[in-house]
């Protein structure tokens, strides 16, 4: 899929924007602080209804305006649209599809797109949050049963913590924690068994494109870590692939695990006052040559390893919807030296998708690639062709 | 700052505390309502008296009723062998619409919602509880919204109620009659695989 089309009006720094990016690399060039990362947020906005930057919505909206609008004509193996959203300072966000208003949540899938910032760097290191979130996102945009599924888990964890807290400062029978557990339960055991379905699958991907990367030199492993692995008392399975990662992908077998783990750590999560347990506490672990890389990884080993994981949500996206996605680089050329830069523009061009990538001074390309690509020059919110 | 007259400005802080009525909404009602004619003020704020003063909660089945036990409640062509909960008075109206259902109906008022502090103290279940202990009921049919909050309650429900015998069902989650298979939402869709019966 690509966009053929792009319009901002009032989004961030731009008053009014058109721009018509090739199919291929687009790349958006221009000293800091003039809205070239800007414009590959409009482009996330648009496809995943969230800003891996902005705390607030209406952050989005320019200066002293009323209300952002981004929109794109998409073309997709299935016919083209257009797809429009509004940020409005006053009123939910709204998305459009081809005229017919959307609830937020039914628009993703529309787009596809995977991006890679400058923070995601710490992916290996980090805090499990943006883990679990780099899945949700991946997740979201190919599975529409994950996506009902975890916003009703959002909810089920927001009435569970509500009893929780209630029980701890008043008492009460546990019955009244019993049918949030099954609610979490339901919600929660196939949101897991997709997730490690979705780690073993990106992992595959990940492994080979590592290995490409590294020339061989090194092996990279995903590990999907259930939150009963994760907090199990006598640390971390040894094994975190072979047999338990099919028992993970067996529903029957999670919910038992799942089960078990609610009656056991009932009293602690009383005691409290939060849900301690459930998929809100999951992780992924990078493992190169079978060790944490969350120990020992170096910056460049976690670079290439952040990155191969990236390309493999590429991978893992063209395969699961049968399409593409875009894929945006924010200002990453700079954080990756000249080999894996050029993996990195190779993967993206044998791929065939649309790539909007920021630079603030134009890279020697490969040759292959200057030739298809179109740059903009990006200035105090303008943008102009080469 | 725009100045009300004070009683308009009355009107619309009243119109304001409706569910569903923003301020915006709010003006344009107090408006249409003190420029209209005067008997149709008058009429509705007579409706509203009328209505809040005269009704109550029935004390069979706690729905909102002028009469005492409510029509339903009294009517004696009803199964009296069977109860239906549901969460709100309107429920009753849709599940009346049917036809089908000659049961009878109960109401809780509301759902369990911990995260604004409604728990099941909140809701008419004593009163479920008094009105099974005298054994006439057979079967308990929960009809609470098919949403998080809804399935807590029939979860709830479903265990404070086994110890007394009584059969509890739930209403099936389904397709919608006479919809395309490729409108359904994939939950509803996965629900209904799962609940699928042999033809």
């Amino acid at each position: 899929m690509n966009i053929r089309r792009l319009l901002l009006r009032d989004f961030r720094n731009y008053a009014e924007l058109l721009l018509e990016p090739a199919g291929g690399l687009n790349v958006l060039v221009g000293p800091n602080a003039q809205g070239k990362t800007n414009l590959l947020e409009s482009v996330l906005v648009l496809a995943v209804g969230r800003s891996p930057r902005a705390a607030r919505e209406d952050e989005l909206i320019r200066w002293g305006r009323q209300a952002a609008y981004i929109a794109a004509d998409i073309s997709r193996e299935n016919g083209t649209g257009r797809l429009e959203t509004i940020i409005d300072r006053a009123a939910p966000r709204r998305v459009i599809w081809n005229g017919n208003p959307l609830r937020p949540g039914q628009a993703l899938g529309i787009v596809n797109a995977v991006s890679f910032f400058p923070d995601d760097l710490h992916l290996v290191k980090g805090a499990p949050a943006a883990r679990r979130r780099l899945l949700d996102v991946l997740l979201c945009q190919a599975d529409a049963v994950y996506r009902r599924h975890l916003s009703r888990l959002v909810r089920v964890l927001r009435q569970r913590n509500g009893q929780l807290k209630a029980l701890r400062g008043q008492g009460g029978g546990p019955a009244l924690l019993d049918p949030w557990d099954e609610q979490l339960l339901a919600e929660g055991v196939p949101i897991m068994v997709r997730r490690a379905r979705a780690v073993r699958r990106l992992g595959e991907h990940a492994a080979r494109l590592h290995a490409r990367i590294s020339a061989g030199r090194e092996h990279l492993q995903l590990a999907y870590r259930p939150f009963f692995e994760r907090y199990s008392p006598d640390g971390p399975p040894a094994q975190a692939l072979g047999e338990g990662t099919s028992a993970l992908e067996d529903p029957g077998a999670v919910a038992e695990r799942f089960r078990a783990e609610l009656r056991m750590r009932r009293h602690e999560e009383i005691a409290r006052g939060v849900s301690l347990i459930g998929p809100h506490r999951d992780d992924v672990a990078f493992l190169i040559g079978g060790a944490d890389a969350r120990t020992f990884a170096s910056q460049g080993q976690q670079r290439t390893a952040v990155l191969a994981c990236k390309l493999a949500e590429l991978a893992y996206l063209q395969e699961e919807t049968g399409e593409g996605p875009l894929l945006l680089l924010d200002d990453v050329l700079s954080e990756l030296d000249e080999e894996r830069r050029t993996q990195l523009l190779e993967v993206a061009r044998e791929e065939q998708v649309q790539a909007f990538l920021t630079t603030t001074r134009v890279q020697p390309l490969p040759g292959s690639l200057a030739e298809s690509a179109r740059i903009f020059r990006v200035q105090a919110g303008t943008v102009s062709g080469f | 700052m725009l100045h009300y007259a004070r009683p308009i400005a009355r009107l619309i802080d009243e119109l304001n505390k409706l569910p569903g009525i923003g301020p915006k909404t709010a003006q344009r009602l107090a408006y249409h309502l003190v420029t209209g004619p005067k008997e149709d003020a008058r009429s509705l704020a007579e409706a509203i008296v009328e209505a809040s003063e005269r009704t109550g909660y029935c004390s069979v089945c706690c729905t909102i009723t002028d009469v005492d036990p409510c029509r339903l409640c009294q009517d004696s062509s009803r199964d009296r062998s069977l109860l239906c909960v549901v969460e709100e008075p309107k429920d009753i109206l849709v599940l009346e619409r049917t036809r089908e259902y000659k049961g009878l109906y109960h109401v809780l008022h509301g759902a369990i919602s911990p995260m604004d502090g409604v728990g099941p103290d909140d809701l008419k279940i004593r009163e479920l509880l008094a009105r099974l202990a005298s054994g006439t009921v057979r079967e308990v049919i929960l009809a609470t919204d098919p949403n998080i909050e809804g399935e807590a309650t029939a979860m709830y429900l479903a265990r404070l109620l086994k110890p007394t015998g009584v059969r509890v069902t739930r209403m099936a989650h389904g397709m919608p009659v006479g919809s395309d298979l490729e409108y359904v939402d994939e939950v509803t869709l996965t629900k209904a695989l799962e609940g699928r019966r042999e033809l």
